[in-house]
């Protein structure tokens, strides 16, 4: 009898489970070119959707230029319209101020465009939340216009909870001809920084609006030269809106309720009610190009059902998400959640209730410089998958530490955490110049100097001490990270430090 | 199963996104099925990868190592979520994934224990049959970390089954 080798089994085991996947049949088209699920029931028939694109704004944002312009046309010139989506998710716990004047729940403030006039249309958008039990909110999104001499508006959440945005193109399919796909290269966006450039991919134009620091991608199959993404978008950057990412919208993206607006092909352009969360506009604009706009505010943190929603908080200044799950402890841990900057990682806080604003509290942006950066480094895994490198934090020779170390003993040195789950903080200051947070779970790989192999730790326990105001900080000792292992029978602990700087920024919330 | 290299210099190379697509979905989709356990959460990860790679297409050296780390990270961004989920959620919530422990065979429990980073690197090793440097950049992770988890992944489960 053969003898398997371990090796052997785990190539056997992976072979019989992949064996039992099946697979749905979609094609690639199915993928890059789904049929939007249209909530509007009198959007004209025979529309087929020229170019879907989805924008994620995975920081949360504030504000959102949506510009439509036309293009010189070489027959016919047509009027680019969009339409707009705005999609929710509950947040009853959060409702965000109102900065628009209360909108009937029956209709929408629109005012009449001129077909040959750039658009303008100021408008409030309400939106209803969808899921049971939830209450209607007061918040909408504002659109407000741009300058007379351009076309377009702008989109506005009050309270930043801007976190996702779609945009849908569409063509109706009854024009006298397919669109000639787009050839153009550069669309001017009037505030200048922006940069529209075409990439044709298997007979589709790829669209992209680079900003600085932000990118948009718009994937369209045979847009029109003329009004082809006569939209530009554009993002208002704020200190809270970072990033911007388009992705396709198909399967489940499009399950929740959206509202739509659409350009339709008779009458002035009027508000129609739908059903309770889907309102259209009709316009008596013939467009080749249907633009939708699909907003969507969701906390990213879904919390289950009983439990209260996440709520909106800040924390060193940015926008946050918090919860906690009771379940009738009331030493539950709270936990809070926010986006670093400029990136697509979000950090986490949590800590025992009662102590939560304490350790809320202690975190400080802090400017670190390395202390023995040669020892080795950590390589703490990001949110998204990616890994954070702190190169500035030097970490210690892991099994040359011990509980006897004064510098390094928790219980002197992390006094407000000891004996409860807590979070751990790091400070990578390269990357984002203040503390950010981990959470007990996360793997950390540790890289030490030399030839020695890496090393795996599961962070189970994790502690945190004001830096500011710690008794180390007269040693310059500024950040300790203490985890179990993944040998929690080895004893072996991280302990990161890492020299405060004398004029720490100071924190902005 | 798919290859340890590709590249898009290679002869054989997809030509375009809908090529890659009908190559390396099935073995993609297998990929994060056995990662996730769940072949609508594998799909629907699959898809969105793909999705990246026909955005990206056209600035992409290797569309199938962007895909797979695409893959790999999407797979990563679930059990992430799950982590949360199934941290807060009472049993009776926890829903999906793989069978339960009396349903499994003892590979997939020995697995059930290992950290979600050395589960991938097996993977990653023993089903799609990448080299080091291959799982190295689908993790972001270094070689030496890769060897390392495969190397703690194999004595664990070695360990786990001999118990």
């Amino acid at each position: 009898m053969t003898h398997q080798t371990l090796e052997d089994r785990l190539r056997d085991h992976y072979r019989n489970a992949a064996d039992k996947l099946t697979l749905r049949d979609v094609s690639f088209d199915d993928l890059i070119l789904p049929a939007p699920q249209m909530a509007h029931p009198q959007v004209p028939r025979g529309r087929v959707m020229l170019g879907v694109a989805a924008a994620m704004v995975v920081a949360i944002g504030a504000g959102v230029v949506f510009v439509s312009r036309s293009r010189p046309v070489s027959v016919t010139p047509v009027t680019a319209v969009q339409g707009t989506v705005a999609e929710t998710q509950p947040s009853d716990s959060a409702q965000p101020a109102v900065t628009e004047p209360p909108v009937p729940d029956s209709g929408v403030t629109v005012t009449t465009m001129d077909a040959n006039a750039p658009e303008h249309r100021p408008e409030t958008v309400p939106y209803v939340l969808d899921l049971p039990g939830s209450t209607n909110p007061t918040d909408g999104a504002s659109y407000v216009d741009p300058s007379t001499s351009a076309v377009g508006r702008t989109f506005v959440s009050p309270d930043a909870q801007l976190t996702r945005v779609f945009v849908v193109l569409t063509y109706p399919l009854d024009a006298a001809q397919p669109p000639q796909p787009f050839t153009g290269q550069v669309i001017d966006v009037p505030t200048g920084e922006a940069h529209f450039s075409s990439t044709r991919v298997e007979g589709q134009s790829m669209l992209e609006w680079k900003l600085a620091d932000h990118e948009l991608v718009v994937s369209s199959l045979g847009m029109s030269a003329a009004d082809t993404v006569a939209a530009a978008i554009e993002f208002e950057q704020t200190q809270t809106v970072t990033g911007l990412r388009l992705d396709g919208i198909w399967g489940n993206d499009r399950t929740e309720t959206v509202r739509q607006y659409f350009a339709a092909d008779t009458g002035t352009q009027t508000v129609v009610p739908e059903t309770t969360d889907a309102r259209g506009i009709r316009s008596s604009d013939v467009p080749s190009l249907l633009g939708s706009l699909e907003m969507t505010w969701r906390p990213p943190i879904q919390t289950f059902p009983g439990e209260a929603a996440a709520e909106r908080t800040t924390v060193l200044g940015l926008p946050a998400w918090k919860w906690r799950i009771a379940r009738g402890d009331p030493k539950a841990p709270t936990t809070v959640m926010w986006q670093i900057p400029g990136t697509e990682r979000w950090m986490q806080l949590e800590a025992p209730a009662d102590r939560f604003d304490a350790a809320l509290a202690a975190l400080r942006p802090v400017a670190m410089t390395a202390t023995n950066p040669a020892v080795g480094f950590l390589s703490i895994p990001s949110m998204d998958g990616g890994a954070f490198i702190t190169d500035g934090v030097a970490g210690q020779q892991l099994d040359e530490l011990s509980h006897s170390d004064g510098v390094h003993d928790i219980s002197t040195a992390l006094p407000q955490d000891a004996g409860a789950t807590a979070s751990l903080v790091f400070v990578s200051s390269n990357q984002f110049g203040r503390l950010e947070t981990l959470v007990a779970g996360t793997e950390i790989d540790w890289t030490p100097a030399g030839t020695q192999p890496a090393i795996t730790f599961l962070v189970t326990s994790v502690h945190s001490y004001d830096i500011n105001t710690d008794p180390l900080t007269t040693s310059k000792a500024g950040l300790v990270i203490v985890t179990d292992t993944e040998n929690p029978g080895s004893g072996r602990q991280i302990v990161v430090t890492a020299t405060r700087s004398d004029a720490p920024p100071s924190t902005t919330g | 199963m798919e290859t340890s290299t590709s590249s898009a210099t290679d002869v054989n190379a997809p030509r375009d996104a809908a090529a890659l697509f009908r190559t390396h979905r099935l073995p993609m989709t297998r990929l994060a099925f056995i990662l996730t356990g769940r072949s609508a959460i594998a799909d629907e990860i699959v898809q969105e990868a793909f999705l990246k790679v026909h955005q990206n297409w056209a600035k992409l050296a290797n569309p199938i190592g962007y895909l797979r780390i695409s893959v790999v990270n999407g797979c990563h961004s679930y059990h992430r979520r799950r982590v949360i989920e199934e941290r807060h959620a009472s049993p009776d919530v926890i829903t999906g994934g793989w069978p339960a422990d009396d349903a499994r065979d003892e590979m997939t429990n020995a697995l059930a224990t290992l950290p979600e980073r050395q589960r991938t690197a097996l993977a990653l090793r023993y089903y799609c049959d990448l080299v080091d440097g291959d799982i190295a950049t689908a993790l972001g992770a270094r070689p030496a970390t890769v060897r390392s988890l495969i190397r703690r992944g194999l004595a664990a489960l070695r360990k786990e089954i001999e118990e």
